[in-house]
């Protein structure tokens, strides 16, 4: 690990666990949860790629910029979506394939490169002078006090659990046993804190579409509009991917475990598109309510569990 | 190039409802196409809430001299290529309203429209088969905007 090979990290950072594998994962599995939703409503739905061919044709539009924009803020904000989610996902194992770039105390990385795609997101909606999106940029600032307290939990149990701040080594450790059953709560809130990062449905609270119209993309055409879905998929991709890694233990046997990956990230999204298709969306009160108080206090009791059960 | 724009374009549509002094009928019925029954999300359509990410404008009533400007303003902030679509025979030629006071006429005499959907109100059928064969007029905005 001393010396890195620059080409294997490249094609690390472009091709496998980085920007070409998650962004066709994360489609995927964008597609699927709105055909899996239509499904449930009793229709036939979109083809699975139809994610894909929205992308593309953002692509094809044209660009417009508004004149009240902050220019550089409104310019900047997908691309540094893009680019820390992106890097977020060359640094996430997917089977037992090791990144170059793993070292330890990686899983702090990945938790400071997920909250950079927020505020890359606040940023690039309360530049763009619009209300919604200024509304929908303030809700989502106070989401982002609330909901990220359960990852630095999350973080803290399995580097207890695991004794390690290093992905691949977490992975590596897992077995299954009774001891495993600790891990319940803190997946339980692990698990709301990705449906409250994708805002998805009970938390689609900074892109309400019949509220305030999408909030933050109210202002965004053609590329920069497909910048941020294109960073929205990667993200979805890398989520699952991280709770893969970190509550499902599946054995070494090379490629075999990386198609079970995809699959169990496949089967996270067809979860979390049932949870969204039957509630509805709740206040932001309601939200700082329930994610501050409930699923804050199930993350460290998850915390607390594991530290009792397994030493320090 | 424009091929490919065209083939996306006819994959995802993304559809802005703007009513600029209907009746309320015809948006009852534009509305209605975009229920579950209906299921347009098959075809890749989706009702948006803004403009900006509008592929196709569809446009129901007469214009009234108080949604003239909205109007401009609001085809001006669709990003090209773009489709508006007149929904209704009041969008299409002022129908009943034709000569009232507050009109000021029909949708194309102020902005420039691709299709036409006629009836009062036209059938929750009529309008989603309107906008797929409506689909096919991108082909020609795509090479004529040369930009793709």
């Amino acid at each position: 690990m001393g010396n890195l090979n620059i080409i294997t990290l490249i094609l690390e950072y472009l091709i496998f666990p980085g920007f070409l594998f998650s962004s066709a994962l994360g489609f995927l599995l964008l597609g699927f949860r709105r055909k899996i939703r239509a499904r449930i409503q009793g229709r036939r739905g979109p083809p699975i790629i139809q994610p894909f061919y929205d992308f593309m044709k953002l692509l094809v539009k044209e660009d417009i910029e508004p004149a009240t924009a902050s220019k550089t803020a409104y310019r900047v904000a997908p691309i540094l979506s893009l680019a820390s989610v992106t890097f977020a996902s060359a640094l996430i194992p997917i089977g037992y394939y090791m990144p170059q770039l793993s070292f330890t105390g990686d899983i702090i990385l990945v938790f400071y490169l997920l909250s950079m795609l927020v505020f890359a997101t606040i940023l690039g909606g309360s530049s763009s002078s619009n209300p919604y999106s200024a509304v929908s940029a303030a809700r989502f600032a106070t989401m982002l006090i609330v909901f990220e307290l359960p990852l630095v939990f999350t973080i803290a149990t399995i580097a207890v659990w695991s004794k390690s701040l290093m992905l691949i080594q977490i992975i590596s450790t897992k077995r299954l046993g009774i001891e495993y059953a600790v891990l319940l709560p803190t997946a339980i809130a692990f698990l709301l804190y990705i449906m409250a990062k994708l805002y998805v449905n009970p938390f689609s609270i900074p892109v309400a579409e019949t509220e305030i119209l999408e909030g933050i993309y109210v202002e965004y055409t053609g590329r920069k509009l497909a910048l941020f879905e294109l960073a929205h998929a990667i993200e979805f991709s890398v989520l699952t991917s991280l709770f893969v890694d970190f509550f499902i233990p599946l054995p070494n046997i090379g490629l075999i475990t990386i198609i079970v990956h995809i699959i169990l990230c496949i089967l996270l999204a067809i979860l979390i598109t049932f949870i969204e298709a039957i509630f509805a969306r709740i206040r932001i009160d309601q939200f700082v309510k329930f994610f501050g108080i409930y699923v804050n206090l199930l993350s460290i009791l998850g915390l607390v569990v594991t530290l009792l059960l397994l030493g320090w | 190039m424009s091929r490919i724009a065209s083939y996306l374009l006819k994959r995802s549509i993304w559809v802005y409802h703007l009513n600029t002094g209907s009746c309320n009928g015809c948006d009852i019925e534009t509305v209605a196409v975009f229920t579950p029954r209906f299921d347009v999300e098959r075809f890749g359509i989706r009702l948006v809430g803004t403009p900006r990410h509008a592929d196709v404008i569809l446009v129901t009533g007469p214009v009234t001299a108080q949604t003239i400007d909205k109007l401009k303003r609001i085809y001006e902030q669709a990003p090209e290529p773009k489709l508006v679509i007149a929904v209704g025979t009041c969008a299409c030629t002022c129908g009943m309203f034709k000569g009232s006071y507050s009109i000021v006429g029909p949708v194309n005499k102020v902005i420039p429209v691709d299709y036409y959907i006629m009836g009062c109100p036209p059938r929750a059928h009529t309008i989603l088969k309107g906008i797929i064969e409506a689909l096919s007029l991108f082909k020609k905005k795509v090479m004529k905007g040369g930009k793709s």
